[in-house]
């Protein structure tokens, strides 16, 4: 009966919709894209702060484990513990089965072509079998495999790369393959699609010969929960670990505190925080997309009071009619949902392979069940807030008033006017908190866009190589391949000087170090400083003409013990208290193991890490000889006149032809350095920006439906003011100044609802105060020029009112 | 009462000081391939201080007639005088201007504005000339105390009856001093008592010097008048 009773009153709404299509069209359209677009988002976010990585019968109890300091703006992914806290939540953790660590590397593959890098990763042994994953082909890594880096002898790689690179040979297990200038032998192919963490190639297994430093924090590690455990339960154990760590190797552990997190946490950092925003950006365009479809209902309702009217008179219930008018929102809903999932299916793909970077594998943005289960729910709430307070305002009616006089008593009520102004002054403050919103992200990603990186990036080409074979194990033997490959790279036409370096400005960081300025220095003194390492003719490259002193020559680029050093402005300043510090010592290092170097030039500051992801460190750039870091994973900058495109074809030619174990990888312009570590804010600078857009026409909409009503409804009293002389400039007026209350007090509402988006935003803006008047000013005069917009059509109706015609109406 | 004519002129009312004088007017409407005439060739002339009635069966062009003798309708052939301003030669604006300085109205249904107490429907007429707020405030007062309904200046249209509603519309009609009231059966909704207290006071008006044109269907309103105009189909059919 009920059923048979609900299926009737569907019926009846389809029925009831179809006898004005086109008014059901634009329902249906505006409840789609609002649908659409968050269940759009839900799927993107989904994947970043609630996915669980598929890590078999062990989802959902790894977690991570990191080592944060108060100084440092670290984000998860870059909070990697020591030796000695790995090996202390190994032992001590309890509720913990197993602690593994991986360290993520990149190695130089041997092949035909001459060398080629593969990200990899050193992987303690249990760790495959932490994350639940088994070889396809072969066997895991085991306790015998593992040794210190650069003495392993056994390998596994991925499906992808055993398909690109060997062709899918079926004698690959057991093949040994020349990896860093080693042969190592397979042991086992990973399943199609495993890449982990995030796009690893191989892995082979680590156990330390020697204990590593102390103070080398490079081991990420994960752990797997006992049944029935949780985060928080690991990390009220960590405390006091961390304070027994801090009190016995004060040295290197103080003030470090380790901390536990859901395992996908570590990987997605600050982008959670604008995901979050994201989603509430969306769920507020969908509410002002509720309030135009309430308010559409609530005019639908006046011209339907005599049906009404007959219908309790006939003997309806109010709870019989708040259901019609619910079914009738509700088909609206469904409709729009399906239509509006359609959409986000689409959506969702072209919007992820948009992403510069490359998600980690585990990472899936589908259109799925959870999905579908978010639009549904939003489904029904927006049945309930589009559907009834205008079912129940439209409910409640005097047959005996409706049926004399349907349409004019209640077109004239206040109760029906206060409720579709007040879906409109909500209406009016939720786009004003969406435009401030947008306004502060896009002026954020263009302070991003426009800093300065302390270079001059155009005409600016970078490179990434890895240095592999034992020959180029002395520091000075990886000095002079990189010298031949740079005088080769040189030699080209069109090139303007190339220069090595260990850090690419505005993406890499370089190592941190604490900077004494003298000898009787304490600790509290030493300034901290980012080590890079640079050749002779770096700054030349890279468009930092020196300020004081000289450049590195060739002799010391080459020199591991070389003494020279070189300071960014902002270093001298801390360093120099205002006198030259060319000539000066520093020193890096504590206590007894001070390094003294002699300052021989001062450089304009260049920003090392990525905008947004400054530390104190950013900008105080102490160079030292390459030599002297000696590291295998080295930047190359190019200064080239005009484009770089026909160099480019040319460089890996180039690094083989200056030494075969030179790995050319992650060639691109400084533009593109640019745009790969923005592209976050970009993304969303740009959704947000979609989002204001559209809450600034459905608000409009909203206000201009309501403009019109007020005109029609007034007609009669327009007529009658024309009558009595009001010109065309005083009708216009009360027009414009009812525009102008709703807006107002949509503004005034807005203002807050805006000041807590700030808020919320605050974290993620660079270079712009979230609070600041200027993007409220702003925002709030584009609403007011959609408020006039909107009033143009309503006021020329109302100033071309015949009076005539008007006062016969009556 | 003199027979029917279609069309008859009235020369000696050449002779008097006239407020308004029709030459030809007629008004129509397109419809199809030809047009629908709803006044045909008025010539009439109305002097200062008359009190004059419109009559004529149901269609006959009244309520028409008196729109545009209020210039609320300026779409109309022949000429139409008004204190010596040839008012379909006006610009719009001009012949607003002209409207609210001479002529009040009042409308069969009242027409105040529900959201306004009775203060604020008599202040109407007066925001729109350029008034300051003291002066309309003493003017309204003034009206108010005429018409004795000062204990109801706050209260709304709502709140009373059909008598004291229409009461109020010919106040406010009256309140900005025009030299000329138009009245659309202003007894049209009202019980017969009411009707005579509105007539009663239309003709203190018009002995205080208001030429007054009603339009009415009762013989008996006409009487409180000194001349009634008979339309029929259109045509003048009479004035006596």
């Amino acid at each position: 009966m009920k059923v048979n009773r609900m299926v009737g009153e569907v019926r009846s709404a389809a029925r009831g919709l179809g006898r004005n299509p086109r008014l059901a069209s634009i329902m249906v359209l505006t409840l789609a894209l609002g649908l659409g677009a968050n269940t759009t988002i839900f799927s993107l976010v989904k994947s970043v702060l609630f996915a669980e990585a598929d890590f078999g019968r062990n989802t959902g109890r790894v977690i991570s484990l990191h080592s944060m300091h108060p100084t440092r703006a670290q984000q998860l992914d870059d909070a990697e513990l020591s030796w000695p806290e790995f090996e202390a939540v190994r032992s001590a953790l309890q509720g913990v089965e197993q602690v593994e660590g991986f360290v993520e590397r990149n190695f130089t593959l041997s092949v035909e072509e001459g060398a080629v890098r593969a990200n990899g990763a050193s992987v303690t042994p249990g760790l495959f079998s932490l994350i639940d994953a088994k070889p396809a082909l072969g066997r895991a890594l085991n306790d015998s495999d593992a040794s210190d880096f650069g003495f392993e002898s056994s390998v596994v790689i991925s499906h992808a790369l055993w398909q690109r690179q060997y062709g899918s040979d079926p004698h690959m297990i057991g093949r040994r393959i020349p990896v860093n200038g080693r042969g190592l032998e397979v042991v086992g192919i990973m399943p199609r699609g495993f890449a982990f963490p995030e796009h690893q190639e191989l892995w082979v297994a680590y156990k330390p010969g020697t204990a590593p430093a102390n103070a080398a924090r490079f081991m990420t590690a994960l752990g797997l929960l006992a049944p029935g455990e949780d985060v928080a339960s690991v990390s009220r154990q960590l405390e006091p670990l961390s304070l027994d760590l801090d009190r016995r190797l004060k040295e290197t552990q103080l003030d470090y505190r380790m901390q536990a997190a859901r395992f996908p946490n570590s990987f997605v950092g600050g982008t959670a925080q604008a995901m979050s925003a994201l989603l509430l950006a969306v769920v507020m365009v969908l509410l002002i997309a509720c309030a135009n479809l309430a308010g559409l209902l609530v005019a639908r309702s006046v011209d339907r009071r005599r049906e009404m009217a007959l219908k309790i008179a006939l003997g309806a219930s109010r709870g019989t009619l708040i259901r019609e008018l619910l079914a009738e929102v509700f088909l609206l809903s469904v409709v729009g949902a399906g239509l509006g999932f359609v959409l986000a299916s689409f959506a969702v793909p072209r919007l992820v392979s948009s992403f510069p970077e490359v998600p980690p594998y585990w990472m899936r943005f589908e259109v799925d069940q959870a999905a579908f289960g978010y639009c549904l729910g939003l489904t029904f709430l927006t049945t309930l807030i589009a559907g009834l307070l205008p079912a129940w305002r439209s409910s409640s009616i005097d047959p005996g008033v409706d049926l004399k006089d349907a349409g004019r008593a209640v077109s004239r009520s206040p109760r029906t006017r206060r409720l579709q102004e007040g879906i409109v002054v909500g209406q009016v403050a939720a786009c004003l908190a969406l435009v401030v919103a947008a306004e502060l992200m896009i002026q954020s990603f263009n302070n991003l866009q426009n800093a300065d990186a302390g270079v001059r990036e155009e005409g600016l080409l970078t490179a990434r190589l890895y240095l592999s074979g034992n020959e180029v194990d002395a520091p000075q033997a990886k000095a002079r391949a990189l010298a031949t490959l740079m005088d080769g790279i040189a030699s080209r036409p069109g090139v303007v000087r190339a220069a090595a370096t260990t850090a690419i400005p505005a993406d890499d960081g370089g190592s941190t170090v604490l900077l004494a300025k003298d000898a009787g220095a304490s600790i509290q003194d030493a300034v901290p400083a980012t080590v890079v390492g640079a050749s002779d003719g770096l700054f030349e490259a890279m468009g930092a003409s020196l300020l004081r002193g000289r450049d590195f020559t060739r002799a010391e680029f080459e020199d591991p013990e070389s003494v020279s050093v070189i300071v960014s402005a902002s270093l001298a300043t801390s360093i120099g208290a205002g006198g030259d510090v060319v000539g000066r010592s520093v020193a890096a290092g504590t206590g007894s193991a001070l390094q003294w170097r002699t300052i021989v030039g001062v450089v304009p500051d260049v920003q090392y890490e990525e905008f947004g992801e400054e530390t104190r460190a950013a900008r105080r750039a102490l160079y030292v000889p390459f030599a002297r870091l000696g590291s295998r994973t080295v930047a190359l900058m190019v200064r080239t006149k005009g484009t770089s495109e026909p160099l480019i074809a040319e460089l890996r030619a180039l690094a083989r032809a200056a030494h075969p174990g030179i790995a050319l990888f992650g060639v691109r312009t400084m533009e593109q350095v640019r745009i790969s570590t923005t592209w976050e804010q970009r993304f969303f600078a740009r959704i947000m920006g979609l989002f204001a857009v559209a809450a600034m026409v459905l608000a409009g909409i909203g206000l201009y439906g309501l403009l019109l009503q007020f005109v029609a409804a007034r007609t009669h009293e327009i007529g009658v003011r024309r009558a009595l002389g009001a010109t065309g400039r005083a009708i216009a007026t009360l027009v414009v100044a009812r525009a102008g209350s709703i807006t107002g007090l949509g503004l005034a509402a807005g203002g807050l609802l805006g000041m807590a988006a700030a808020r919320g935003l605050a974290s993620l803006l660079y270079g712009v105060t979230a609070l600041n008047p200027a993007t409220f000013a702003t925002a709030a005069g584009s609403v007011v020029i959609l408020t006039l917009t909107c009033a143009w059509i309503p006021v020329r109706r109302a100033t071309r009112v015949d009076p005539i015609v008007a006062l016969r109406q009556e | 009462m003199k027979p029917e004519r279609p069309f008859i002129k009235n020369p000696g009312d050449l002779k008097r000081t006239h407020m308004i004088e029709l030459r030809n007017l007629e008004k129509s409407y397109p419809l199809a391939a030809g047009r629908v005439y709803v006044l045909r060739n008025i010539s009439l002339s109305i002097a200062e201080g008359e009190f004059v009635s419109i009559m004529g069966p149901s269609g006959a062009g009244k309520s028409t007639l008196l729109h545009i003798l209020g210039m609320h309708d300026g779409d109309f052939t022949g000429d139409y005088e008004f204190r010596a301003e040839i008012v379909n030669k006006l610009k719009p604006r001009d012949r607003q201007e002209l409207q609210k300085g001479n002529i009040g109205f009042v409308f069969q249904s009242f027409h105040l504005l529900d959201d306004l107490t009775v203060y604020e429907n008599l202040e109407l007429p007066l925001s729109y000339r350029d008034l300051k707020k003291g002066e309309r405030q003493a003017i309204v007062g003034d009206v108010l105390d005429k018409f004795n309904i000062v204990g109801k200046k706050d209260l709304y249209p709502a709140q009373l009856s059909g008598g004291q509603q229409q009461l109020v519309g010919v106040a406010r009609a009256i309140v900005a001093k025009p030299k000329l009231i138009l009245a659309d059966e202003p007894t049209g909704n009202l019980h017969s008592d009411q009707g005579r207290e509105i007539m009663e006071l239309f003709k203190k008006l018009n002995e205080e010097g208001s030429t007054i044109i009603q339009v009415t269907h009762s013989e008996t309103n006409a009487t409180y008048g000194n001349r009634v105009i008979r339309l029929k189909d259109g045509w003048l059919a009479a004035t006596n």
